[in-house]
């Protein structure tokens, strides 16, 4: 049977009422998500956050609480974690997404080979000029990085998504998962120690530059 | 007759508003019966309000009709005008106080804080029905109507405890925030995750009340040419869902 909740509603007061206590399993997730643009993929060093979220699965009655509830996490009778709730799907509560600064993520070029170009032209605005379109598609790796600084071993979900620019070609390892254009690597790293992943990318880079045809370019004066 | 019916049940939502449940046993005489509800927030929404009859005998059925319900809401000018009135004398009584004793001067800021948190939304509405009857006789009337008020509304606070040793352990706890100018006594507590449309159509201008009445839409949409363009559709997730 459904318990009543009876109590004394005041005017401008806020009162603060029991609602459950139970047993709960604390999960925590942790992911990177890396996806490359046609500039960035080419830099020297890119530094890519872990997002880290707690999912606490309720032993009892589904309750459905409010998205943005505050939340905070007591360790040995002491607060360590205030943060909100991002949604309750059944019996699962699940946090809002954090940055973890525990752990570093560099992410560095190793090698780039620079694909041939093709010109191809398009009609400018201007009749008298036309844009070049100079593409080409290089080949490139870097090196993925992570160091876990906590005292505990960590496991975490790399997730790279593929662009239409930027495809993957291969890597080492290989991904424990693809479901295209998803590329995931489950990684379990000791205590402070780090775990590395190179990732081979076909990078279509185009560049275009308005010029004036050489039918209208002036004759130099001799 | 002047009646003040026990609240007996009070639904609220979480991004603001609830449904009240009132209930009372009335005498009736032979013919028609008026009653006035006291104690009725103007923020409460005339269109909602319901009354139930719950006969004590099966035969009342055929001789205890509900013959209609009267509600308006107080008009907003004078209401706002005795809001200012109001306000303004609080304001003389407390730049005249300090002389007075200390529990006085409790008493006195008391009196002013609730005047200066008044808005419209805590003045009196009209909720009259009257009841034709064949006979003499009791009958207990239930009262439901729906308050648009955001300040009274209820936020959950979790607390998750880990230790090395146990599993961890979650206790939730529900608060009520009760802004309004209105108390409720010993009443049963429901809560539903419900948001309240969207004010862009219904807001009141002037910024005076945190009510959204549907009635002060007529003035805003002959103003406004491109009413309908400008009414947002309401999102899925604007539904009532009751909590456990």
């Amino acid at each position: 049977m459904k318990k009543k909740m009876k109590a004394n509603i005041p005017t401008r007061k806020k009162i603060k009422l029991n609602w459950f206590k139970s047993k709960c399993d604390l999960n925590i997730e942790r992911e990177i998500k890396i996806q490359y643009t046609a500039t960035n993929v080419s830099y020297n060093k890119i530094n890519w956050d872990v997002i880290i979220r707690y999912i606490l699965v309720k032993q009892g009655d589904i309750k459905e609480i409010p998205i943005n509830s505050p939340m905070t996490l007591y360790k040995d009778n002491l607060p360590f974690l205030f943060l909100n709730t991002a949604g309750t799907i059944g019996n699962k509560i699940i946090s809002e997404d954090l940055i973890d600064d525990d752990i570093k993520v560099d992410d560095d070029v190793v090698n780039i080979n620079e694909g041939i170009e093709k010109v191809t032209y398009e009609d400018a605005r201007d009749p008298k000029e036309h844009i070049e379109v100079r593409t080409r598609y290089d080949n490139i790796s870097r090196k993925i990085t992570i160091e876990n600084k906590l005292n505990d071993d960590i496991q975490l979900i790399l997730d790279f998504k593929q662009t239409k620019d930027i495809v993957f070609v291969s890597s080492e390892p290989v991904p424990s998962e693809i479901e295209e254009p998803n590329y995931k690597y489950k990684i379990n790293i000791p205590s402070e120690q780090k775990s590395s992943i190179i990732i081979e990318l076909k990078a279509k880079i185009i560049a275009r530059v308005t010029k004036i045809k050489p039918e209208f370019l002036k004759k130099e004066k001799q | 007759m002047l009646i003040d019916p026990k609240v007996t049940r009070l639904d609220i939502f979480n991004n603001g508003g609830a449904i009240v449940q009132r209930e009372i046993k009335l005498s009736l005489h032979q013919g028609i019966n008026e009653f006035q509800i006291q104690n009725v927030p103007a923020s409460f929404d005339p269109n909602s309000a319901e009354i139930k009859l719950e006969y004590l005998r099966p035969e009342d059925k055929e001789l205890i009709k509900l013959q209609q319900t009267i509600t308006t809401l107080p008009d907003k000018n004078n209401a706002n005008q005795e809001i200012t009135r109001e306000k303004s004398a609080a304001n003389n009584i407390i730049s005249y106080s300090i002389d007075f004793t200390r529990e006085m001067r409790e008493k006195i800021s008391e009196i002013c804080e609730s005047s200066s948190y008044r808005t419209y939304a805590d003045m009196i509405g009209t909720f009259d029905f009257i009841i034709n009857s064949k006979i003499s006789g009791d009958i207990i009337v239930n009262i439901l109507y729906f308050i648009n008020d955001i300040r009274i509304k209820w936020s959950t606070s979790l607390i998750v405890k880990i230790s090395n040793n146990n599993t961890p352990e979650i206790e939730g706890f529900i608060i009520v925030d009760n802004q309004t100018g209105f108390s409720y006594e010993n009443v049963d507590l429901g809560f539903a995750i419900f948001e309240l449309p969207e004010p862009t159509s219904y807001s009141v201008v002037g910024g005076l009340s945190n009510v959204n009445l549907p009635e002060q839409a007529y003035g805003q949409a002959n103003i406004n040419n491109n009413f309908y363009e400008v009414q947002n559709k309401l999102k899925r997730t604007q539904r009532y869902k009751q909590i456990k």
